[in-house]
Order: C-alpha cells, then sequence, then structure tokens
C-alpha cells in the first residue's frame, strides 16, 4: 500500500484549521463567524481547485518555467565553482557550514543559475566512511519553484477535507434551504469519492503490480504488436480464404475467438506437410489473445482505480459553481 | 564559408603548423582542426581544469605558465607537473574520457589553445607523428605517476617506478582484439591508458561467457604474471582501441636486481591482489538482478544518476511522459517505462540516461557528438549529431532514441494561419497552422537530459504519486531506499 498519501503536513494543517473553527463557533457571533469561514472556506477551495490547473499545466503549455531554462553553458560554469568547494572542504579550507552556505549562495547568485539550482549542504552519517573525507557534501537539485504535484495533491486532499468541514460549519449543519442542502450534499459526494480515490491510489498499484508480474504493461502493447505483425507476415503465404480469415483476426479481435476455432478444424483437415504454417498461426493467436486478456486485466484495474472520479470530477464543477453563485449572491444582495 | 571566416581559419591554420606538436599534420586534418579550436586567454590564478572533473578539450599553452596539482584524500596537496608555452596538457582524458587527473591553474596571464578531444583523438590515432611526441611527452611526465596510480605500484618505491618507466612499451590494441586468453600463460602486466578492455569469463554453470568487469583508467591486469603460477584467470578483450604500458616479466626481473626488496614487495602485492580477482566477494548484501549486478557492482553507471520507478505506487497515469513530452520543443518523450525490473517486480530502472562510466554511446560515436560534462554526466551535442544511430545501437539499455525533426536553419517562414491556430490550448481544435515541410526534417539522436537548465525534472515533478525518483544505483541496491518529498 502506498501510504505517502497519509503522511503529510497538511493533514495537520487541516487538523488544526477544523479544531480551531470548532472553538471560534464557541467564541464569536454568528455573523462574523459566518464571515471568516466564509472567506476561509472560499480560499480554500481556490487552492483545492488550483491543484487541477496545476497538474494540467504542463499539458496546456501554460507553465512559466519552461521559459527560465539557463543555458547549459552557464551551468557547467556553476558547477565548476561548486566543485571548487568540494575541494577546498575536502582540503579542510572550508570547515563549517557557517562559512559553506553563503558561499554557495553566492556562486548560484553571480553565475545567474539561482532560479533553477539549489545547493543543499549535508554532513554525511557520523558512522559513514565518506565523513572522513568529506566532512560537508554538497547536495546540488532543481529548484521546484511551484512544488512537485505530489505536494499539490497531498494539498487538496486535507485542505478539501478541511473545506467540507468548514462548508458544515459556516451553514450550520442546515439542510434546510436549497443553497445549505446543495453545497453539503454535493460537499459530501466530492469528499467521499476522493477518499475513496485516495484508498484506491493507494491500493489499486500493488494490484496491477501483481497481474503484470509475467508481463509488463507497457511492455504487453509493443509484444502485442510484434504479434500482430508476424500473423500479418505469416497470413500473406496463405491461400485467399484463410488469409482473409487471418487478417480479420489480426485487426478485429471480436472474430478471434471463432477465428481459432475455424483454424483448428481447417488444420485437423490439411495433410501434415501443410499444417505448420496454419499450426503456427494459432499459436502467434493464442499468445496474443493471452496478452490482450493480460492488459484487459490492468486495464479493468486502471478503470477501478480511477471511476470514482466520473463523479468526483463533475461533482467538484457543480460545487464550485454553487459556492460562487452563494458568494455572488452574498455580495449583491 | 564567408571571406572573414576564411581569413580567420588561415590565420589559425598558421598558429597551428607553427606549434611543434602539431608540425606532423597537414591537409585536409590540419583545416579541421583549425575550425573546431578556439584560443582563448586567462588570468593568473584562473582554474583552468579540475582534478575528478571530466573534460572534453586539449590544452597547448600558447603563452604564459600553467601549473598541475593533485590533492590527495589525506589533505595534502602534491604538484605534478608545470607547463610553459609549447607544452600540453589533457591529453589523458581526451584520450580515456576519464576524469581529469589533477587541478590545472594558471600560474601566470595565459593564452590556451583548446581543441575538442573528438579533434585530438582523430589527431592521435592518425598521425604518428602527433601519437609520438604525445607518448614521449607522457612517458617523460606522467608514466611514473599513472604507475603509482595502480594497485601493485601503490607502495612501491620511486625508484622502481623510475626503473619500470624507462623499460615500459607503450603499446596499443585495435578495437575487439584480443589481449590476453584465459588459461594462457601471462608474461606482462598491462596499464590502461586509454579505451575500454573488457574482462571475460566463461559460467561454469552456463558455458556462456560473461562480462566480469570493465577495465579503463588507470586499470591495470596482468598481476598475476608476477605470481609463482602465472596464467591469465580470464581473457581479455578491448571493446574500442586500447592504448595501455606494458610491463613484461623480463623487465620486472631487471628492476629486482636493481632494487633491493622489490621483488619480495611486488610479488606479495601481486599475490593479494590474484586472491581478491579469484572472486572472493566482499560486498555484504549482492543486489538481486544480473543488471543490477553489472550497474553496481561493476560500476557501470555515474552514481545518482538512475531514474527509479516504485511500482507500489505507480498508478500508471503516465503523468511522467506526458510532461517530459510537455517540456520538450520536439514533443518527444526522452523517458520510456520499459525497463530493468527487479526480481520482486516492485521496482523499474527506467529508460533513461544512467550517465554510464563507460558510455558505450560515446566510445561508438565518430562525430564528436556526445561527451562528458564536467561531472561525468552525458551530453549530446546537437549540431555534430548526424543521426547515423550507432549510439542507439551501441546502448545496452536502449535509452537512446533517433527522433526526426525540423531544422530550423532550413525551416520556411509558416504561413500566416487563421487567429484561432496561433491560440494556446484552442489551436489543437482547429488544425496545424504550417504544412509539413518534408525538406527541413532531419535526424538527431535524444535522451534524457536531465531537464539540464530547468528548475526541475519534468517527470519526477509532475508525479501525484511520489513514484518516481533519481536515485544512487547503489544505495538503491542496498537499502531499496526511495525518495521522499
Amino acid at each position: 500500500m502506498n501510504t505517502t498519501f497519509f503522511r503529510s503536513w497538511y493533514l495537520v494543517l487541516s487538523l488544526v484549521l477544523v479544531a480551531m473553527f470548532f472553538v471560534l463557533e464557541g467564541f464569536l457571533d454568528r455573523a462574523d463567524f459566518l464571515n471568516l469561514s466564509g472567506w476561509v472556506g472560499l480560499i480554500l477551495m481556490v487552492i483545492v481547485m488550483a491543484y487541477t490547473l496545476r497538474k494540467r499545466l504542463y499539458q496546456l503549455k501554460l507553465s512559466p518555467e519552461t521559459r527560465s531554462r539557463v543555458p547549459l553553458k552557464k551551468l557547467e560554469r556553476a558547477e565548476a565553482r561548486l566543485n571548487e568547494v568540494r575541494n577546498d572542504i575536502r582540503r579542510g579550507a572550508l570547515k563549517s557550514r557557517r562559512e559553506i552556505e553563503p558561499l554557495v549562495r553566492r556562486i548560484l547568485r553571480e553565475e545567474k543559475v539561482a532560479r533553477v539550482l539549489r545547493v543543499e549542504v549535508v554532513e554525511p552519517e557520523k558512522t559513514s566512511s565518506r565523513r572522513r573525507v568529506d566532512p560537508f557534501v554538497l547536495h546540488v537539485g532543481p529548484t521546484e519553484p511551484l512544488g512537485r504535484v505530489s505536494v499539490w495533491l497531498r494539498a487538496h486532499l486535507y485542505l478539501g477535507l478541511a473545506f467540507a468541514v468548514i462548508v458544515w460549519l459556516h451553514g450550520g449543519g442546515s439542510l434546510d434551504s436549497p443553497m445549505g442542502l446543495a453545497l453539503n450534499v454535493l460537499s459530501l459526494i466530492v469528499v467521499v469519492t476522493g477518499i475513496a480515490g485516495i484508498f484506491l491510489f493507494s491500493l489499486g498499484p500493488s494490484w496491477i503490480t501483481e497481474k503484470e508480474k509475467d508481463l509488463p504493461y507497457e511492455k504487453a502493447f509493443v509484444y502485442r504488436q510484434s504479434l500482430t505483425e508476424k500473423i500479418e507476415g505469416l497470413a500473406e503465404s496463405l491461400v485467399p480464404s484463410t488469409r482473409k480469415l487471418c487478417l480479420e483476426m489480426a485487426h478485429d479481435p471480436r472474430r478471434v475467438p471463432a477465428g481459432i476455432q475455424e483454424l483448428r478444424t481447417l488444420s485437423s483437415s490439411l495433410e501434415p506437410g501443410s499444417r505448420k504454417d496454419v499450426q503456427d498461426l494459432l499459436v502467434l493467436l493464442t499468445q496474443r489473445e493471452r496478452v490482450s486478456r493480460a492488459l484487459g486485466e490492468v486495464w479493468r484495474i486502471k478503470f477501478a482505480i480511477n471511476f470514482w472520479r466520473l463523479v468526483h470530477i463533475p461533482a467538484s464543477v457543480l460545487l464550485t459553481g454553487v459556492v460562487l453563485a452563494h458568494v455572488y449572491s452574498i455580495w449583491r444582495y | 564559408m564567408n571571406a572573414s571566416e576564411a581569413a580567420e581559419s588561415a590565420d589559425l591554420i598558421e598558429k597551428l603548423a607553427k606549434i611543434p606538436l602539431f608540425r606532423d599534420i597537414k591537409g585536409k586534418l590540419l583545416k579541421e582542426l583549425a575550425q573546431d579550436l578556439r584560443i582563448e586567454p586567462f588570468e593568473a590564478g584562473a582554474v583552468l581544469l579540475h582534478q575528478g572533473e571530466y573534460t572534453s578539450s586539449f590544452y597547448v599553452v600558447m603563452k604564459g605558465l600553467a601549473t598541475a596539482y593533485r590533492a590527495e584524500t589525506d589533505g595534502t596537496t602534491e604538484i605534478v607537473g608545470t607547463h610553459a608555452a609549447g607544452d600540453w596538457f589533457g591529453e589523458m582524458p581526451a584520450l580515456s574520457h576519464q576524469p581529469q587527473f589533477a587541478t590545472v591553474k594558471a600560474s601566470a596571464p595565459s593564452v590556451l589553445l583548446v581543441l575538442s578531444d573528438h579533434r585530438f583523438r582523430q589527431a592521435y590515432q592518425r598521425v604518428k607523428g602527433f601519437a609520438a611526441m604525445i607518448d614521449e611527452r607522457y612517458r617523460e611526465r606522467a608514466l611514473a605517476v599513472h604507475l603509482r596510480s595502480a594497485p601493485l605500484f601503490h607502495r612501491a618505491p620511486r625508484q622502481v617506478l623510475d626503473h619500470l618507466s624507462e623499460q615500459a612499451e607503450l603499446v596499443t590494441f585495435p578495437e575487439n582484439s584480443t589481449i590476453a586468453t584465459e588459461g594462457e600463460e601471462a608474461e606482462a602486466v598491462y596499464l590502461v591508458r586509454s579505451g575500454v578492455v573488457k574482462r571475460v569469463g566463461v559460467s561454469a554453470d552456463t558455458g556462456q561467457e560473461t562480462i566480469q568487469a570493465y577495465l579503463c583508467e588507470n586499470s591495470s591486469f596482468g598481476e598475476c604474471s608476477l605470481s609463482s603460477q602465472p596464467s591469465w584467470p580470464a581473457t581479455y578483450k578491448t571493446m574500442t582501441r586500447v592504448d595501455t604500458v606494458r610491463l613484461t616479466r623480463e623487465q620486472f626481473r631487471r628492476v629486482y636486481r636493481e632494487v633491493q626488496g622489490a621483488e619480495s614487495l611486488l610479488t606479495r602485492t601481486a599475490e593479494a591482489l590474484n586472491f581478491e580477482e579469484s572472486g572472493v566477494n566482499t560486498s555484504s548484501s549482492p543486489p538481486s538482478d544480473a543488471e543490477l549486478d553489472l550497474m553496481v557492482n561493476k560500476k557501470a553507471v555515474v552514481g545518482g544518476r538512475a531514474l527509479v520507478i516504485d511500482l507500489k505506487r505507480c498508478t500508471r497515469c503516465n503523468a511522467c511522459v506526458e510532461s517530459c513530452v510537455a517540456v520538450h520543443d520536439d514533443g518527444i518523450a526522452r523517458l520510456n517505462k520499459r525497463g530493468i525490473r527487479t526480481e520482486a517486480g516492485e521496482h523499474m530502472l527506467t529508460s533513461a540516461c544512467y550517465h554510464c562510466k563507460i558510455p558505450e554511446c560515446m566510445l561508438s560515436c565518430k562525430y564528436g557528438a556526445i561527451r562528458r560534462d564536467l561531472n561525468g554526466g552525458i551530453d549530446f551535442i546537437f549540431d555534430n549529431c548526424t543521426g547515423c544511430s550507432k549510439c542507439e545501437e551501441s546502448c545496452p539499455y536502449g535509452v537512446i532514441s533517433i527522433a526526426e525533426m525540423v531544422d530550423p536553419a532550413k525551416a520556411k517562414e509558416p504561413a500566416p494561419g487563421s487567429f484561432f491556430r496561433e491560440l494556446p490550448v484552442l489551436n489543437r481544435f482547429f488544425g496545424k497552422s504550417e504544412p509539413e515541410d518534408l525538406e527541413a526534417r532531419m535526424k538527431k539522436a535524444i535522451k534524457c537530459d536531465l531537464c539540464a537548465g530547468m528548475p526541475f525534472e519534468a517527470c519526477v515533478y509532475n508525479c501525484p504519486c511520489s513514484a518516481i525518483s533519481r536515485i544512487d544505483p547503489e544505495q538503491f541496491a542496498a537499502e531499496g531506499l526511495f525518495d521522499h518529498d
């Protein structure tokens, strides 16, 4: 099970937020509480929805980061200067983090690579043999200014949960009004499907990995294509009627079960010397069927771990619309 | 070439012809060298090369002075040589694709001629006079230091090294030749100067040949020739053209006569090395796969460069591949999710470049289109690539693809399209804005470049499940660790 979804500072943040609102409900008067919970809820909703944009930023070619590519020459110059720092650490000329970190930051700034590279100064484990040689190690990595999608997803999960609870508190748990009913029911649907999604995302990969032990998912496509090409090649050497059947089976999977039966019947009626091509064809078709079945099983698991989106996404869009309508109506009226 | 470029080229050719090192190079090769070199000034104190870095250039001092020094692991620094006008350095990394042996600094304001390693190798392999001068200087200046780096001579007195340096033979073996055959009498110790040698054994179970080790950069073999039973324990074959230093048993015997105590020291060291080589495995946790064994125990990859997918986290959403496509203008993914899987099937080393220590792609490229960056990463030089696909065929991990793309120099101006075709996002619904320009297509080799120059690695950055990570293969094999964000 992938437990990384359940280990996040956003879980702590959302628990603190929710606890805070439960406490504030008792202290603040109704109007102030509505105002505060409304604004916080709106902000949370924007953050939660921003995950969708962050996820699709690159496919939509909207990310500003792709425009900030630094020329390789500058990177190499920066690396060369960092190597000098590494040599100085090794020689003992630089002894402490207080000496190393400002120097490293200056190098990144002067070489104008600070927006793409960050350097972490790390002390190797006390028991590591490396520590005798390098008291400090420089780990160079990308800056990742917008944050990883995995972090955004965790923010989306837990701030989304916090949002749903705050919506409930904001409405006082009331389902009497159409707005209250819509907001709370939609929130509930979104949260329940989202939670289902998280558990499916946590467990699903192990199911897929178990299924594809013999033939990895990615290789299966290539293997199936290669089998299809072999079937087409072999079909060329057959009589026209059989060739037509083979090509139909090569391109239409629905014809395969009946087609295999036909070929078996045909094979048994042929002279032993003439059977070889048809038997080879049967072997290839059977193998391809097996690969297709294996792929089908993986696809079914993939569908299972993603089907919750069919409800989650439309419900989220509706919920956003309802929230915006609510905010507009409060502002307008 | 226009008139000013021609004049500049003629000037460079004239300068080159005056340098004694290049006097035997004539005609077309001289012109090619002149096109590929540059002349650079350096201030006093400027560091020209760093110890341990990879370099893709050969340097000739035209004016000034450069000093080479080496820092040892105990913190001491030793000056290994000085280079005045007419002298050169960087020939060993240029020949062997291995890291720089020492740091070189300009001791005075200097002017250097900088030649690419690809052209240097061409000159070395094709012009005898040029190679002879390089080898002579190597023998005077670097051979004793090179001998010292071999385990056999770590503790040998300087006198022994000096005697051996005088007698050593510099021998070259062509590509795909056999240096020594298993079971035959071992007659010499070899040090590899440049190129790659593979040590090949025959499996007792299957009878198949297996690669036991790669030997390059300061590697040595043949210590068994000094032992009491001198026979080759394996077959040694060249993967590329290999330049070696050969020290025969007879040469050792002469040294034993000159230097007291040398025989017992060298013989004891040779016996100890033979014992290690005979298969006593001291690694604490052997990896589970033959491929991992090659990568980790055989040090086939530069550490920290493997891309690993945790299959227990990966939902197969393909966000990694889609973001790789999105960040490259040519729309071709460098990441291929068909790679080595561990036996348990829980992790996959994807087909992204491993920046191998023995880069077979670089060894196979005849156009100088593949080089190492400072830290050993393998880079493609786009302009030099002809799309011949030798690198694609040589890569043992299948991470290189040959892609068709538009040559910007030849592409015609696109005809003005409709307004909607120029909009982001919506343009996909209104067709392409310019027709296919078949004349402007060209083939180039592509592979993962770790999104160099970008503030992220697209695949790692965009994975929603923390399933993909860059990792040191040794760490991965030892602990199965995974990066956590």
